[in-house]
């Protein structure tokens, strides 16, 4: 059973579809990738995936279990986490308080979230996570002072903070410098190694080669190839959406 | 039956009157994205202007629309100017604030400057009703309801057949295309703010022949006008339209069947459930 | 450093507490207990409006359904008041569970307008109500007068020490949200609802629990009002000036800190009082316009208000033999943070490698 599956997945906006029919599925331990030219629907896909949108038809199973039109809180809550393509850290929180905001919320008792402070486990956690990707030094700085590079590495530490069974990253080397491509790529590789599962949007294909084991091209909005990263780069219909040949 | 019937009537009526009022709030909200709380003290300053135009110089109230109109789209420029331009890109918090600070200060300063007390224009040049059958229609409120629908009429025109209408409207669909097309963005906002606060002056000046007129007089307005927005869907012309009339009807129903002095609280009922059910409003997309 | 905040904060309370032993006559005893009042209000409006950003215009709304519920069982059925204040707080926490449920999920504007809305009905539907005496209001039974079983006595004295303890209630409730998870949270939905969504965080769930803190403390401070002044109407309890006061109060110290709401009321209710008793010139509506001005400029340029202000001050004294880069001024960071706020943020990755 893999542990992300889509499903037929349908949405249309005004009458234009932009997702008609994508399936796919990421399995326990994989790193996934999905490409396609801007407009493809990737971004879509993942709202509906995460619940920020309703999709007009078909399913999302995460673990087996059926998340389709959870609003995004629950689906988060069920083990699912994401970063978006522009960061949005809580600029006036510090580093540290950012990825607590991350901390698995399933299992919350209300008078507990409003008597005490986070228990100290899950507050090392947040520690290991921010020393994990470099951070630590910034922790007490507000995340709105920190470099672009520095804030999609929080985004990252954030969501990982929930324990999700899979990360969404929208395009984590977008805007970032080649060194910061390097960190970012070796931490998520090192991170994958730990067992943590990646479906990820990247236009820098470059960098998707060295970290997918296998990719989706989309193309409005349907699924037009699948396979390695070496494989996709040479099939024909992917080959014509990005370079019209 | 009759009362029902006289109910409708006057509801429509009131209805058109609101639909004027947030007109304005709506064009507002659509181009910009702003929510003004202070939309209905600038219907409390037309109608004070209307009022002592009248009492000063005896300008009956229909003779002053062209020179309180034209003021007042002076003041929607001119608060976008001073204060609005400011606010744009700031937190919605921060905009929230702001306009509420606005509200403040006009309804406050027409505290200080003219106390509590409640005015009313004498003998105004329509007055009276005119009797439709079994029914009763108050002749200043079928002037304000013709009034309103002209203005709809007049901005309709405005907005789908010249030039800087589309552009407004364009504005309104998305700021960033509208830049690249070259439509000064600024000058759209300065004048929706100014096309907003004179079509709430129209409303003030007809309001004044068949109302008092108080500091405070803008309240109900405001809470009417934003059901009336809400319920027909935010920053849409047709949805202040349609909206304000519902929320007129709506009014006049409850007021003539079940309780007058709590008809306002009804109409808070109804924009509450509205908020609830169908927060885009009739007309807003799904 | 920690110390002599534990010193400050000692001594501020022993002052409180010994304060109308030094002081003489009516008149600065009731500057203070409306002080403290006051104090008491905008601590709770903060939980909704400071940490959760939520802004409520109308909160007279619940200040007035704890005063009239508290004096209506007292009247009606003889309920003392210090039982009657907890349910006057559950009713108005009720009402404005219902209000704030299908707003929180629509943007602020909503929420906004539904408690400007809110309290004015309020105000429209007590001045008819006949059960609550119209517009003449309630006048609460004198037998009960110097039973302090009742809460009721001639003297100001004890009334301002349960004012001290609403004031220290309120803060407390503030203190303990500030430290907690809750407090996190809230500030988190405050800055960027979707984000915090996407993390898992339940935000209508944790909205609603601000909401019922904030309207249940000002239903109780309500109650407390209707006790210390003896009869209610709709102008004393209801109208708009006092949600704008609370609101002013709250902006001006600074919202979303446990110190502002006691600053604003330690800075505006002296100011007003005095204007008012020996200005006169109230009935013009002067302070309000000044407030308007005030929340209008706050809004614009510190809308932190002035605990941010005296922070920056301290900072910059503090700044010279920094150990730290000092952090920049709370304003810069305040812009829009959903996309303004990205977009500003420089793209290329700058002179800081990580680590």
């Amino acid at each position: 059973m893999a542990l992300l599956e889509v499903h037929d997945l349908h949405k249309h906006f005004d009458g234009v579809a932009a997702l008609s029919g994508v399936s796919l599925h990421v399995e326990r331990g994989e790193i996934v990738g999905l490409i396609g030219p801007n407009g493809a629907g990737k971004t879509t896909l993942f709202n509906c995936i995460t619940g920020a949108l309703r999709p007009d038809r078909g399913s999302v199973r995460l673990d087996g279990e059926a998340i389709t039109g959870l609003p995004p809180h629950r689906v988060a809550q069920r083990g699912l986490a994401r970063t978006f393509q522009l960061v949005r850290p809580f600029a006036e929180l510090t580093a540290l308080e950012n990825v607590l905001c991350g901390q698995p919320h399933a299992r919350e008792r209300l008078w507990a979230v409003a008597l005490r402070k986070t228990p100290k486990a899950l507050e090392e956690r947040a520690w290991g996570l921010l020393e994990f990707l470099g951070l630590a030094a910034l922790a007490h700085r507000p995340a709105g002072a920190l470099s672009y590079g520095q804030q999609k590495l929080l985004a990252l530490a954030t969501a990982l903070m929930g324990e999700p069974k899979i990360v969404l990253l929208d395009e984590p080397f977008a805007g970032v410098n080649p060194t910061m491509i390097e960190h970012i790529l070796e931490r998520l590789k090192a991170l994958n190694a730990q067992g943590v599962t990646f479906l990820v949007i990247e236009h820098n294909m470059e960098a998707l080669m060295r970290l997918a084991q296998r990719v989706y091209a989309l193309a409005a909005g349907r699924v037009i190839a699948e396979g390695t990263p070496q494989r996709i780069q040479r099939t024909p219909e992917v080959l014509e959406v990005y370079y019209g040949q | 039956m009759e009362l029902l019937g006289q109910a409708l009537i006057s509801g429509l009526l009131n209805g058109l009157v609101y639909s004027l009022i947030a007109l304005g709030l709506s064009l507002i909200w659509g181009v910009m994205d702003i929510v003004n709380f202070a939309h209905a003290e600038y219907l409390m300053l037309a109608m004070f202007l209307t009022y002592w135009l009248w009492a000063l110089a005896g300008l009956d109230p229909l003779l002053s629309l062209p020179i309180v109109v034209p003021v007042l789209f002076l003041l929607g420029v001119g608060t976008y100017h001073a204060v609005i331009r400011r606010i744009v890109e700031a937190p919605m918090v921060s905009q929230i604030f702001t306009t509420f600070g606005l509200f403040l200060v006009l309804r406050y300063g027409a505290f200080a400057l003219w106390g509590t007390e409640f005015r009313k224009v004498e003998d105004p040049l329509l007055e009276g009703s005119l009797l439709l059958g079994p029914f009763h229609v108050s002749v200043p409120k079928l002037a304000a309801a013709l009034a309103a629908l002209l203005v709809f009429l007049a901005l309709h025109l405005f907005l789908t057949r010249t030039k800087t209408g589309k552009a407004l409207q364009a504005t309104a669909q998305d700021r960033e295309v509208a830049l690249s097309l070259g439509i000064d963005v600024q000058r759209m906002y300065a004048l929706a703010w100014g096309l907003g606060i004179a079509s709430v002056g129209v409303a003030g000046v007809f309001l004044t022949t068949f109302y008092f007129v108080e500091p405070q007089v803008g309240t109900a307005f405001l809470l009417l006008a934003f059901a009336s927005v809400t319920l027909g869907g935010f920053g849409t012309v047709l949805g202040a339209l349609v909206g304000g009339v519902s929320i007129g009807l709506l009014e006049g129903v409850f007021g003539a069947l079940v309780s007058p002095t709590f008809k306002l609280a009804f109409v808070f009922v109804v924009f509450i459930l509205v908020l609830l059910l169908r927060p885009r409003g009739l007309l807003g997309e799904a | 450093m920690r110390a002599l905040g534990g010193i400050a904060a000692l001594g501020l309370v022993g002052g409180l507490v010994a304060f109308p032993w030094l002081v003489e006559g009516s008149f600065p005893r009731h500057t203070l207990i409306t002080l403290l009042m006051y104090a008491a209000l905008a601590q709770a409006w903060n939980v909704l409006g400071g940490y959760a950003g939520q802004l409520s215009f109308g909160h007279a709304a619940f200040f007035g359904i704890g005063a009239y519920t508290s004096a209506v069982l007292l009247r009606d059925l003889g309920l003392t008041p210090w039982l009657g204040m907890w349910v006057g707080g559950l009713l108005a926490t009720g009402v404005g569970l219902l209000v704030g449920y299908p707003c929180f999920t629509l943007k602020r504007h909503y929420f906004a307008l539904a408690t400007l809305a809110l309290g004015e009905i309020a105000r429209i539907a007590f001045t008819h109500w006949k059960f609550v005496g119209g517009s003449l209001g309630i006048d609460l039974p004198l037998r009960y007068l110097n039973q302090g079983a009742y809460m009721m006595w001639t003297d100001k004295l004890p009334y301002y020490y349960v004012a001290l303890g609403l004031a220290a209630l309120a803060t407390a409730v503030v203190l303990v949200v500030d430290r907690a998870r809750l407090g996190l949270y809230l500030k988190a939905i405050n800055q960027d609802e979707e984000a915090a969504a996407n993390l898992g965080i339940d935000v209508r769930k944790y909205k609603l629990v601000a909401m019922g803190l904030s309207a249940f403390l000002t239903g109780v401070v309500g109650a407390f009002y209707a006790q210390y002044v003896l009869y209610i109407d709709p102008k004393n309890t209801l109208i708009l000036p006092i949600s704008v006061k609370i609101v002013v109060i709250a902006l001006v110290g600074g919202r979303g800190t446990v110190l502002g709401p006691l600053l604003g009321a330690a800075l505006l209710v002296p100011l007003s009082e005095y204007a008012r008793t020996y200005l006169g010139g109230l009935g013009r509506g002067y302070d309000y316009l000044l407030y308007g001005l005030v929340v209008m400029l706050l809004a614009m340029r510190e809308p932190r208000g002035l605990v941010a202000l005296l922070a920056r001050l301290g900072e910059r004294a503090a700044a010279k033999p920094a150990p730290q880069r000092p952090r920049p001024a709370v304003a810069d960071v305040t812009t829009k943070t959903t996309k303004a706020g990205a977009e500003a943020t420089p793209r290329g990755e700058g002179r800081h490698g990580a680590a």
